[in-house]
């Protein structure tokens, strides 16, 4: 059988897990993650809002040998159109292995209120997505944002 | 620098080297404000931003799926295997067993 046959029928790896956060700290000694900040929702009093700095992590098992794992951000009500992409290989050297994959993301721009989703790949094999929700909100004091 | 990059992610797993991913301008636009950080606000209160799309998850399939699977496969060629030349109808194939 010819090997792009044989890496098609190669089942893709199994998500165990997806987070948004603020941020991952990985520990120089033990290698751990810590998930830092793990949020849903995400305010601004105008819109389009940048959004100066947040993580995607996952865990993915069943993987085998490298593998190419895309992240992209949709926006659910413009018919899920694209709005970020970042991949990463990912070698898995035994089945049984747990990847801890980490996007730090910085000066995302959402274009209005409403549902987004992070969606997570491998090749072409859609793994599953979680959901982002942005809202607007009104400043007491008519500050435009605290930066 | 030719193509202005706005937003850029750094992508690390546990035992390789962190890789720096540039993203293109494409899609992006000038923002109006910053986001601010706010407590996670009730979901009563948000839950009109949200859409009615499911979440979807990709599932492993299980050893009944795969066999279900062969099963339609092989009805689907039996099925065809009937329209092929030489090959006797269940009906005919009855009436010559006389049932």
């Amino acid at each position: 059988m010819p090997e792009k046959e044989i890496q098609k029928d190669i089942p893709p790896p199994v998500l165990l897990s997806v987070i948004i956060c603020e941020r991952v700290i990985i520990d120089r000694i033990s290698n751990q993650p810590s998930i830092i900040g793990a949020f849903e929702t995400i305010s601004a009093p105008a819109y389009p809002a940048r959004h100066a700095r947040l993580a995607f992590f996952c865990q993915l098992t069943n993987g085998r040998g490298k593998t190419k794992i895309d992240i992209k951000l949709v926006d659910v009500e413009e018919e899920d159109k694209l709005l970020f992409q970042g991949a990463v290989e990912q070698e898995f050297s035994d089945i049984r292995q747990v990847a801890n994959l980490t996007f730090d993301i910085s000066g995302i721009v959402f274009p209005h209120p409403g549902e987004y989703r992070f969606q997570i790949y491998a090749g072409t094999e859609f793994l599953g997505e979680r959901r982002i929700i942005c809202r607007k909100i009104e400043l007491p004091s008519g500050d435009k944002s605290n930066g | 620098m030719g193509e202005q990059i706005r937003s850029e992610a750094i992508s690390q797993s546990a035992g390789s080297d962190p890789q720096k991913i540039m993203l293109g301008p494409a899609y992006f636009m000038n923002p109006v404000a910053e986001t601010i950080v706010m407590p996670e606000p009730n979901f009563e209160e948000k839950k009109h931003l949200y859409s009615d799309k499911p979440l979807r998850f990709r599932t492993a399939p299980t050893i009944q799926d795969i066999e279900a699977v062969e099963e339609q496969i092989d009805l689907k060629d039996a099925i065809k295997s009937l329209n092929e030349p030489g090959s006797i109808r269940l009906a005919d194939f009855k009436k010559k067993l006389g049932i």
